[in-house]
């Protein structure tokens, strides 16, 4: 089994985090506009970008002109590169995250410090949910399996305008209950499917989200998230690559063949990408 | 429906309602019982009512295309059932009585109308609604890395702490279903927790010996889906 405190530098924070830390954590009162420079201590490696002028992501595209710009003087652009943590499990909620290019990954970390992702989360929705839904403390290590861009906002700024009952509450709500979706559909397909099936499910997820055939996954990291031996991942994928599927190298895997991809997956790729995440694709 | 004695606090979103807003929801709430494998809906339903149990437990099943079937969450009186009423769209899973017992039933457009108000019930929603995510989410891990006898120990203890006793009846189909195996493999399950002297099985009547034994026996997932539930709702 892969063990996510490999070649980790701060098991102390991680172990910290294991401690869950309950609603009412103080938020901090960092500047929130576009352009701040200070971006809070556990973030500093989150990195400020200029905004492309290019919007994305599903929720806020849906969002009424009106609304949009209530919210506008307070997204931020950010760069999250590969592997960059947004939240450890247990840590409040200061900042959400609406994935643009990036794609975000909740990990749930066993007791043998094992992992395997429960769901992710690219352009169709938002991090941070249960800031919104409970007031609570983030439930998963929640890490940027594809680096990219998002914008981010104060988790304060989303649960105000959330209150308001308009467009945002309606948006969040259907996402909440897509995310749901995507929990049942990955808890069935988990139990019942092959590990080829749930890996070629997996990449064309992460495709839809990432929207670029070029994809910054190796074995290792793949057999982090799909909770399965390194060895098994391997092992699918070569025969992918043999039947030219796939190909890969030095941490780079390339899908050359969509359709192909699509009749290996299980048919539980269908059934999401059938409920919220079609039109999110370039 | 038949008149029963039954509080509404006896579930605990209803309990959170306070003085003004229960005398609001209050007549609207119908007493009901619930029958042993009752369906209250189907993928694509659009529902009349939304179901607060509070002595039985409902199961939701998500499907594949082949008709089987794979439980991904319990409601019992900690929750509600239908929980699309207010997050929009349409059902996607199965949900069917497992335990029998009593709830209540409330329209969808009661319902809608007490969330749109922003007050205590609207909270209570949304914070069950991220404690069925985490529920949910465990199962995603769970089942793909736990044995399926632990899951079995899981699953059990989920039912004690919402029927609150220690025996309790489960069909093999909705085992099977529950664990994501073949109906036929069901009792082999079953008789390995037996044999530990967990529980005492016969023909789907489960009675629990040594729930402390079956907690110990039991995948990590059920005190970590616990723990947050507690935190959550009670």
């Amino acid at each position: 089994m892969t063990n996510k405190f490999e070649n980790d530098n701060c098991i102390a924070r991680k172990a910290s985090g294991l401690r869950y830390r309950g609603a009412d954590a103080p938020s901090d009162d960092r500047p929130v506009a576009a352009g701040a420079s200070d971006v809070g201590g556990a973030y500093k490696s989150i990195k400020p970008v200029p905004f492309n002028g290019l919007l994305t992501n599903k929720l806020l595209t849906a969002l009424p002109g009106e609304d949009f710009a209530r919210l506008l003087p307070h997204l931020q652009p950010v760069s999250l590169s590969r592997g960059e943590d947004l939240y450890d499990f247990g840590e409040a909620i200061h900042d959400v995250y609406f994935p643009e290019t990036a794609v975000v990954s909740h990990l749930h970390i066993f007791a043998d410090g094992s992992t395997t992702e429960a769901s992710m989360i690219g352009r169709e929705g938002v991090t941070g949910l249960s800031s919104v839904l409970a007031s609570a403390a983030q439930m998963h290590w929640t890490q940027a399996v594809i680096p990219g861009t998002a914008l981010r906002l104060r988790a304060e700024v989303l649960k105000d305008e959330f209150a308001r009952g308009g467009a945002l509450q309606r948006l969040i709500l259907a996402y909440a209950s897509d995310h749901i979706e995507q929990l049942s559909q990955r808890a069935i397909c988990n139990g019942r499917h092959t590990v080829e099936e749930r890996l070629c499910s997996w990449l064309l997820m992460i495709h839809d989200r990432a929207g670029d055939d070029q994809l910054p996954l190796t074995h290792e990291q793949i057999a982090r998230h799909l909770g399965t031996r390194r060895s098994g991942i391997t092992d699918t994928a070569i025969a992918l690559r043999e039947r030219q599927i796939i190909s890969y190298s030095r941490g780079q895997i390339c899908i050359i063949d969509r359709p192909g991809l699509e009749m290996a997956a299980c048919e539980c790729y269908r059934t999401l990408s059938r409920q919220n995440l079609t039109a999110a694709r370039p | 429906m038949p008149e029963t004695n039954q509080p509404a606090s006896d579930n605990s979103l209803l309990a959170a309602l306070s003085g003004e807003d229960c005398e609001r929801l209050a007549p609207h709430l119908e007493p009901v019982t619930l029958g042993l494998s009752q369906v209250l809906f189907r993928p694509e339903d659009r529902l009349r009512h939304v179901h607060f149990p509070t002595t039985s437990i409902v199961s939701l099943l998500t499907s594949l295309e082949d008709g089987s079937g794979m439980e991904v969450g319990l409601v019992g009186r900690e929750g509600m059932v239908g929980i699309s009423a207010f997050l929009g769209g349409a059902e996607t899973k199965i949900a069917t009585v497992q335990a029998a017992g009593e709830g209540f039933r409330l329209e969808v457009g009661k319902l809608q109308a007490e969330f749109a108000r922003g007050g205590a019930l609207q909270g209570a929603l949304l914070r069950y609604t991220h404690a069925l995510m985490i529920q949910v989410s465990q199962s995603v891990v769970c089942n793909a890395r736990h044995p399926v006898e632990g899951r079995l120990a899981r699953w059990l203890l989920m039912y004690y702490d919402r029927l609150g006793r220690d025996e309790f009846e489960l069909t093999h189909e909705f085992m099977g279903n529950m664990l994501g195996v073949r109906r036929a493999s069901v009792s082999g399950v079953a008789e390995k927790l037996q044999v530990m002297g967990f529980i005492c099985y016969q023909r789907g009547h489960f009675t629990v010996l040594d729930r402390k034994g079956l907690e110990e026996f039991a995948c990590e997932c059920y005190p970590a889906v616990k723990e947050k539930f507690d935190d959550l709702l009670l």
